[in-house]
């Protein structure tokens, strides 16, 4: 369910004239309930979209949901009390994670930490979006056995798990926000809907093509004995990564908007944080505020005397959930570090840039450990980085002469863009308090349509965090 | 004063408005691909000297042409003029950029072929490993020479070209940056370019030996290969196989010769092919310029003669 192929496109558009062509007939000579039929329809089409991906993530996605709803059923038919549903989450859970921790991590348990050196996990490829939806699925188990929601029904259930615009990557949403919405949805031509949806689409399309993808188009190929360069790989990276995610998240909503559905917005410009927990604040939203709900708070949150390893603990699983890899426990591991010196009692007032600088350091710094996958090369290119004595004038001549050649010219030049985006969204954040508002204006659509057609590459890339 | 976003104000009007800014996004695209890129107005200009040239050949004596087709190896290989002058051989140099792919390179050389005119295929073996044989660049080369069915020779027809036809944010910055900077908008000027459309340059830099070759056919050129034979065999044209010549170090000149061998054994299956002493691999650094297969002017008129020579003892075209 790639937003950015043409395929997907025709896929939705074959699949909503299908719906609306039998809705005429079946109208006329059933004469079903109208909401029942959309509903339905909405999501068969959810079920076709995922199987045109692929067929293995389409079975998985209904092994997951499917159990998840049994399980609540039985739960919420044997059992009355309210304090003993929530130990049944003890035997639900691990069942919901099973394919996820099979599919994902699998591979890495066997090979890395039980010594195993399988090829059978190797090759094993991960059903798209078992992340996002498992943990969808999780928070709506918890929720309808916690706070003791009735279960709705089955259609309902599969929609609120299955809605195609955000099941491959998010946002995870919550039942309160988004089951509502869609028992009460119906298929209708919401012109005014459609209009946001559409800046949007057109935001998140430039984010997706004109900027990530063409940064995916500069490998990181650079001299790993060059901190200077070391450090523009892992600029490139972070801001290939924002714009990636972001870009799709911007889509789904846009996808959704136009559908009379409202998801939640997933990033509110993180690259504009003054510290690290506005970073967080504003970074990949649904899934920390999921690890502060379901995580952090179940262990005690801030209330105890051990809440810095309650924050590790979270930033670790944070790290491990992007992928099974030494790299992202790292990744994880240093952001729950840098939370916790700012969360230190002693605080030191940074003027604004100096605070803005610091933050993206650590933030930069730390996208190394996402994308370095090779152990060994992570910590010799951090210690490259840390180390003063690195940033010599040697280095500095190779990194402008880097710059000058024809791949430099084609890697400012996008930076370039990269840093009149960032400036609107402040704009938009300080003026409107909003961010992306100026991104979506009428002469922002022109001009980022305009951008997006002459700039995007050729090749179409996949989103990353399908991966995960 | 801040404004209202747009989706307050005119909800109504957006999609036309997206309609006209992509619109007006392609017809930019169109002719920044086509008539100003500056790479493109040079192989438009090389396309038009090596027509030229065959129609010249054409008029002084209606007798078949030997048609070398092939990427930039073939355009800085073979010394057309020299062939016609000295060897008293009738060679068309139709070797443009060999990022038009395959299938482009080909039609526009059959574009021009008529019956009894031999086609000495020399795409380059990277190419023809590569399962791509249609390119944007040559999607955007069969518009700006007026020639979109080049593109269709073999019978099918081409895919979806809206999307090729835009130029990337590598082209533009390549531009904007080449003008900023002072330097040449092409690494190539036409003023270096002979009568008979062979390539030239001063440029050494940037040479570096090969270490290996691609050793089979992809799926899709051995496609395309046949395709060629077919469509030769009715348009009664004589097809043959020869390599460009690669530059490659002592070290490795066995190893790339091994591959390059199995290569020719490859493309043996499909139509004749000429074997060279070497398979094309010299470790002589003086006779290339600015890529392992862009020849000097003085050994693309050794390669040229060699060949004339090969052509004519074991398959008789004059």
């Amino acid at each position: 369910m790639n937003f950015a192929d043409i395929r997907f496109w025709g896929i939705l558009a074959v699949s909503l004239l299908a719906i609306l062509m039998i809705r005429v007939v079946a109208v006329k000579v059933i004469r079903p309930d109208p909401g029942h039929y959309d509903r339905a329809a909405l999501a068969i089409m959810g079920l076709v979209l995922l199987g045109c991906v692929s067929l293995l993530s389409l079975g998985i996605f209904a092994a997951v949901s499917v159990t998840t709803y049994l399980g609540l059923h039985f739960i919420l038919k044997i059992d009355s009390s309210l304090k003993r549903r929530g130990r049944w989450l003890w035997l639900l859970i691990p069942l919901q994670l099973s394919p996820l921790l099979f599919y994902k991590y699998g591979g890495f348990l066997g090979n890395e930490i039980l010594g195993l050196k399988s090829h059978s996990f190797t090759n094993v490829i991960i059903p798209v979006g078992i992340s996002f939806y498992t943990f969808q699925l999780i928070s709506f188990a918890v929720d309808t056995l916690k706070r003791s929601h009735p279960l709705p029904s089955p259609l309902n259930t599969l929609n609120f798990a299955g809605f195609f615009p955000q099941i491959v990557a998010g946002p995870i949403e919550r039942r309160e926000a988004l089951l509502p919405q869609l028992e009460k949805f119906r298929f209708c031509w919401d012109k005014k809907a459609i209009e946001i949806g559409l800046t949007w689409m057109i935001l998140g399309l430039f984010f997706k093509r004109c900027l990530a993808d063409n940064l995916a188009l500069m490998p990181l190929v650079h001299s790993g004995t060059n901190p200077f360069l070391v450090w523009l790989d892992t600029v490139m990276f972070g801001f290939r990564i924002y714009f990636d995610f972001c870009g799709y998240s911007l889509m789904a909503l846009g996808v959704a908007y136009c559908l009379g559905i409202k998801l939640t917005l997933n990033f509110r410009s993180p690259y504009c944080s003054l510290n690290i927990a506005d970073f967080w604040r504003r970074w990949h939203v649904t899934l920390s505020t999921w690890f502060r709900d379901y995580v952090y708070f179940p262990l005690g949150g801030s209330r105890v005397g051990f809440w810095a390893a309650n924050l590790l603990i979270v930033f670790v699983i944070s790290g491990i959930w992007h992928g099974a890899g030494w790299n992202f426990l790292i990744w994880g591991g240093l952001h729950g570090l840098f939370l916790l010196v700012y969360r230190l009692p002693v605080k030191v007032s940074l003027p604004r840039v100096a605070a803005f600088l610091l933050t993206h350091v650590c933030v930069f710094l730390a996208w190394l450990c996402f994308y370095e996958t090779d152990t060994g090369e992570l910590f010799r290119k951090l210690g490259l980085l840390l180390n003063p004595a690195s940033y010599d004038t040697f280095a500095l001549r190779a990194f402008f002469s880097a710059c000058l050649s024809p791949n430099g010219l084609d890697i400012f030049g996008i930076l370039g863009m990269i840093a009149c985006v960032i400036s609107l969204e402040m704009w938009s954040l300080r003026k409107r308090g909003e961010p992306y508002r100026f991104l979506r204006t009428r002469g922002a659509a022109v001009i980022l349509i305009f951008l997006t057609v002459v700039l995007s590459p050729i090749s179409n890339n996949d989103f990353i965090y399908f991966a995960f | 004063m801040v404004r209202a976003s747009f989706s307050d104000r005119h909800p109504a009007g957006m999609i036309t408005i997206a309609c006209i800014a992509v619109l007006g996004a392609m017809i930019f695209s169109y002719y920044q691909t086509t008539q100003w890129n500056p790479e493109m107005r040079f192989w438009k200009a090389a396309a038009a000297a090596k027509s030229e040239w065959i129609e010249s050949l054409r008029k002084s004596e209606d007798v078949p042409v030997i048609i070398c087709l092939g990427g930039s190896a073939t355009g800085f290989g073979i010394d057309a003029e020299y062939a016609d002058r000295e060897l008293g051989c009738r060679l068309a140099n139709f070797g443009l950029h060999a990022g038009m792919g395959a299938d482009a390179l080909t039609g526009f050389a059959l574009s021009k072929a008529k019956k009894g005119d031999t086609l000495l295929v020399m795409l380059e073996p990277e190419l023809l490993a590569d399962s791509e044989m249609e390119t944007a660049l040559g999607v955007q080369f069969s518009h700006a020479i007026g020639q979109r069915e080049i593109l269709n020779w073999d019978g099918a027809t081409s895919g979806f070209h809206l999307a090729n036809l835009r130029p990337g944010a590598s082209n533009i910055f390549g531009v904007i940056g080449k003008k900023l900077m002072g330097r040449p908008m092409y690494r190539y000027q036409l003023r270096d370019m002979r009568e008979s459309g062979l390539l030239t340059t001063p440029v050494t830099s940037g040479l570096v030996a090969r270490s290996s070759s691609p050793n089979s056919l992809s799926e899709s050129a051995k496609k395309l290969l046949k395709d060629l034979v077919s469509v030769a065999r009715e348009r009664k044209l004589n097809v043959i196989y020869g390599l460009p010549w690669v530059y490659s170090d002592e070290e490795n000149a066995n190893l790339v010769r091994k591959d390059r061998l199995k290569f020719l054994n490859d493309v043996e299956k499909i139509m004749p092919v000429i074997y060279e002493d070497d398979f094309g691999v010299s470790t002589e650094k003086i006779n290339f310029r600015d890529s392992p297969q862009h020849l000097s002017e003085t050994a693309a008129r050794t390669r040229t003669e060699r060949l004339v020579k090969l052509l004519q003892e074991k398959f008789a075209v004059r």
